[in-house]
């Protein structure tokens, strides 16, 4: 292909046919020589029929499988699901009811183990507290779930602490 | 498809989410958006890594991990920025990341030329043509980062600001390395050597 002394260079023609040219002046320039220049006319429509082959090419390659349920996977794991702020206020609430009860409950559980004449209103409060505890545990552990989203470690190790200190407490007191 | 649009909008206000709605819902905790992205990206991210990679497993990893990263980042992307490009500068860096590892590019023989376009599948079955069978090797031949550029352009028209990110190629010589690319392309299409 035979290339004019007036001709602009390669570079320049394909920045122009690519539309990457800023100048107006030298965009209007290689417009108004293309237009009457064979050569760099044969030029564009060699580059403009390689794009489309090279376009064609590689939409001609086969597509890869969907990947975004794998890659969420993977997001999910390196991006845990904890609103931190909740997650300490829950840690803390669990935290603090359930040693209440711990320190609370077996000053009832006295009463009731000993088989003494105790107040009505005591025993009563006494079988509460023990249910209180069994129905809070599973509550905090619910709402950790919930506020968490994912099972938190620490809620779960609390609620069998208090459990087995419980267990625990009973046994000794029984024995005594 | 319908999930690849994504949709917004009341029975007969539809309008396709834009990259733009997606990634700020994204960043406002809807992870699950994100794949809505995926989808809608992943071949493209795919076929530049193909042409950097030349291996389907290795251009698999380099797409998901380049996805993951975008992820990352998602929240430094600025707004005007266009996600595209952006992710194709990760991908290309994801497929460096491998090549690195790896400690070359790998020169293939006819037969892997032939098994990349189409995997299992020989490429007569896909490139139909003698002519695209000859470029698709031709551009194979060709010099990492010419053979991304020439991707970039003329299949993700990608402007030249951004293939001068990606490539870290100095502004302004992107329309003669690009000239010089498809002159080697040419030379070797014509069965000359690469200079």
């Amino acid at each position: 292909m035979m290339i004019c002394k007036e001709c602009p260079s390669i570079a320049d023609i394909l920045a122009w046919n690519d539309g990457e040219l800023l100048d107006r002046a030298i965009n209007t320039y290689i417009q108004g020589h293309i237009e009457t220049c064979p050569s760099c006319q044969e030029l564009v429509d060699k580059i403009n029929s390689e794009n489309s082959l090279i376009s064609s090419l590689l939409d001609e390659i086969a597509p890869m499988p969907d990947i975004s349920t794998m890659v969420l996977k993977r997001i999910d794991k390196i991006t845990p699901n904890i609103n931190y702020l909740l997650s300490i206020i829950s840690s803390l609430w669990i935290t603090s009811i359930s040693f209440a009860f711990i320190v609370l409950e077996p000053y009832f559980a006295i009463y009731l183990d000993q088989k003494l004449t105790i107040p009505f209103f005591i025993k009563l409060f006494s079988s509460l507290t023990t249910l209180a505890l069994a129905v809070s545990q599973f509550a905090n552990w619910l709402t950790n779930l919930l506020i968490a989203e994912k099972p938190v470690l620490p809620a779960l190790t609390i609620t069998l602490t208090v459990l087995f200190v419980n267990m625990y407490n009973k046994r000794r007191l029984t024995n005594v | 498809m319908e999930r690849i649009l994504g949709r917004r909008g009341g029975i007969g206000l539809t309008r396709p989410l834009t990259d733009q709605d997606l990634i700020t819902q994204v960043l406002t905790g809807k992870k699950e958006e994100f794949s809505i992205l995926i989808q809608r990206y992943q071949q493209d991210a795919y076929k530049l890594s193909m042409v950097i990679l030349k291996h389907r497993a290795d251009a698999e990893d380099a797409v998901s991990e380049a996805f993951v990263k975008a992820f990352k980042a998602l929240p430094s992307l600025r707004e005007d920025s266009n996600f595209k490009s952006w992710l194709l500068t990760i991908t290309h860096n994801c497929c460096q990341d491998i090549l690195r590892k790896k400690k070359k590019d790998i020169p293939l023989n006819e037969s892997q030329v032939e098994a990349l376009a189409g995997g299992d599948t020989p490429l007569q079955q896909v490139v139909r043509s003698e002519e695209k069978q000859a470029l698709w090797a031709a551009l194979l031949q060709l010099p990492q980062g010419d053979r991304t550029a020439i991707v970039m352009k003329y299949y993700h028209n990608a402007s030249y600001d951004d293939i001068s990110r990606t490539l870290q190629w100095p502004p302004g010589t992107v329309a003669s390395k690009l000239s010089r690319a498809r002159e080697k392309l040419r030379k070797i299409l014509d069965g000359g050597e690469i200079r």
